[in-house]
């Protein structure tokens, strides 16, 4: 029989664990900030890519979503700041010393401009075939990336590849306005649904065709619909509103083949119930910040939902070694019986030494194979 | 109903058009301006912060509401300073240096409005010398600083060793929240008061100039 790939061992790791099993060891991965990498890079390894230099199991990549299919626009572009127009139809500034953008002009805006509101087509080649700027997930820095295909073909015997698509609240905000988008779906609920089912359409056919055309055996799927408190908006409106497209995604890229990973901020345990209903094989990333605790959540959804994430960055930016270890360590016991892909609560930004993120994979390697042994920090699931 | 629960009661269901009615016929009935906004829009406000800080209400409601408060207001304002009705307290807002977001701070800022408060809102990404210049120029009761992000919340600490610097730290009462932030991280940077949501933010800052007074 030939030799599996990396990326065999890795798809084999990954999918165990997210079937409830216990494979050879817990899978690990995490989403950096580009201004991370470069401090990780002048201190490590400057010509490596870190999921490489430490073997991570998961890379998630992401072709041009966006409903528009176009490079941004520069309106200003300076050494302080930048400003352009995306393919949402939004006009974003970037700072430099910001991680985050800021939104300046919405795409829409108002409830009545959601009928006119043009989408280019899902399956256009550009989409997957050239450079991305990959609005949503780029963070500190403005980058052009190399395409999805080009991305995808370069890593895929290396590591296990995840497409992804929108949940469609995430994608409305980026289109309306979060202050907009959570008025109008209680003002204009009609209008704002109709909104919704288009773009539905639109990621799961941008979904389907990722998995198809790349073979592809997982989809993150990126919401954002909660804060660190609870929900943005009543979990009720969620259920009418957006479960539906929640299930449809799922049902589609389930019937192809692939699991489907939940990216959604903040605290949305409220609907854990409902996105296990919809499908939702694994949750991320877990906010500690949110009051998410893997290890009590594992309790109670012991077996019907996975989990990926929950170590506290606080700890690894300013934590001491015995603090990354404890919490590494505690937080592992959630992987028993499979169920875990350990990574940060959101993802690793500039203010985490890359001492201390190479610290966590060392505790991950050193006591991440199973059978667990966890010694004085093993507890009872 | 009496008027000022009816201002209220339609408040709290976002209906600005009747907030902005029943005001003005408040008014035209005779009613002092102040006991409008304190038993009309305030009572109102106070109502829908108490059920969003219970998961009663999200928000949206809590925006829908602040906007026909505003609506209220905008009737309001010029009378209240025409009878020199003084708002409860001052307070200067905005988001550390490098955070562009700013959802978090318009809902504290929504619910310091909406318990009697005059705000000065100086934005998203405001640096620590910016704050500093914005406590000397407006002399405020409360600088309140908010943070999404666990990169950008030590620019908190940055605008208290400002205000020391400048010899005003003990004009102002400052207080600290988002997400990241926690009481243990207020109370290691200097702050005067932690608040863990938006309508707690606004108890708290009303407590302080009352305090005061």
């Amino acid at each position: 029989m030939p030799e599996k790939s990396r990326a065999e061992i890795k798809t084999e790791r990954v999918l165990k664990a997210l079937n409830h099993e216990e494979p050879d060891r817990v899978p690990i991965t995490d989403f950096f900030w580009s201004l991370f990498m470069k401090n990780w890079q002048k201190d490590k390894a400057p010509d490596d890519f870190i999921y490489e230099h430490y073997d991570l199991d998961l890379l998630v990549v992401t072709p041009n979503i966006d409903p528009r299919v176009m490079r941004s626009r520069f309106i200003e572009r300076s050494e302080e700041q930048m400003v352009y127009e995306t393919g949402w139809g939004s006009v974003i500034k970037r700072r430099t010393e910001a991680p985050m953008p800021m939104f300046l002009e919405f795409g829409i805006k108002s409830a009545e401009e959601y009928a006119s509101f043009q989408f280019d087509d899902p399956l256009d080649p550009r989409r997957y075939y050239d450079e991305r700027d990959d609005i949503i997930n780029t963070g500190d820095d403005y980058m052009v990336l190399p395409s999805f295909a080009e991305t995808v073909e370069r890593y895929k015997n290396d590591f296990f590849i995840w497409g992804s698509v929108c949940e469609p609240f995430e994608a409305l905000w980026r289109c309306r306005g979060t202050e907009g988008a959570l008025m109008d779906l209680v003002l204009y609920p009609e209008e704002t649904q109709a909104f919704i089912d288009r773009l539905t359409e639109h990621m799961l056919a941008i979904g389907k065709r990722q998995i198809e055309m790349f073979n592809l055996k997982g989809m993150v799927i990126w919401g954002d619909v909660a804060y660190d408190k609870g929900m943005f908006f009543s979990p009720v409106t969620w259920r009418k509103m957006f479960f539906p497209a929640v299930k449809k995604l799922c049902d589609e890229f389930h019937r192809l083949g692939a699991k489907v990973i939940y990216h959604g901020c903040g605290n949305a345990s409220v609907i854990y119930d409902d996105l296990i209903e919809a499908g939702i094989d694994c949750y991320n990333p877990l906010e500690v910040k949110a009051g998410l605790d893997v290890v009590e959540l594992k309790r109670v959804y012991k077996g019907r939902l996975a989990y990926f994430g929950n170590i506290d960055v606080r700890i690894l930016a300013e934590g001491s070694r015995e603090e990354i270890k404890r919490e590494v360590l505690r937080k592992l016991n959630a992987a028993k019986g499979g169920g875990y892909i350990i990574a940060s609560d959101h993802s690793v930004a500039a203010n985490v030494p890359p001492e201390n993120y190479e610290y966590m994979v060392q505790l991950v390697r050193e006591y991440g194979g199973y059978p667990l042994k966890l010694g004085e920090y093993d507890e009872e699931i | 109903m009496p008027i000022l629960e009816e201002i209220s009661a339609a408040l709290q269901v976002g209906n600005g058009k009747k907030v902005k009615e029943l005001v003005q016929n408040a008014l035209d009935s005779g009613m002092d301006v102040n006991d409008v906004l304190i038993q009309g829009l305030i009572a109102g406000m106070d109502v829908i912060g108490g059920k969003f800080r219970n998961n009663e209400v999200y928000v949206p409601e809590v925006l829908i509401a602040a906007r026909a408060m505003h609506m209220g207001m905008d009737i309001l304002k010029p009378l209240l300073s025409a009878s020199g009705v003084e708002p409860v307290g001052k307070v200067v807002m905005g988001t550390t240096k490098g955070d562009l977001h700013d959802i978090g701070k318009n809902l504290v800022g929504m619910m310091m409005e909406g318990a009697g408060l005059e705000i000065i809102d100086l934005g998203v990404d405001v640096a620590a010398d910016k704050f500093v210049a914005a406590t000397q120029e407006h002399k405020p009761d409360i600088l309140a600083i908010s943070a999404l992000l666990t990169t950008t919340m030590p620019g908190m600490k940055n605008v208290i060793e400002g205000l020391a610097e400048a010899g005003i730290r003990d004009q102002v009462k400052v207080i600290v929240g988002g997400a990241p932030v926690t009481q243990k991280f207020a109370r290691e940077i200097g702050a005067d008061g932690y608040a863990d949501d938006a309508a707690s933010a606004a108890e708290m800052a009303k407590n302080f100039c009352l305090a005061a007074q």
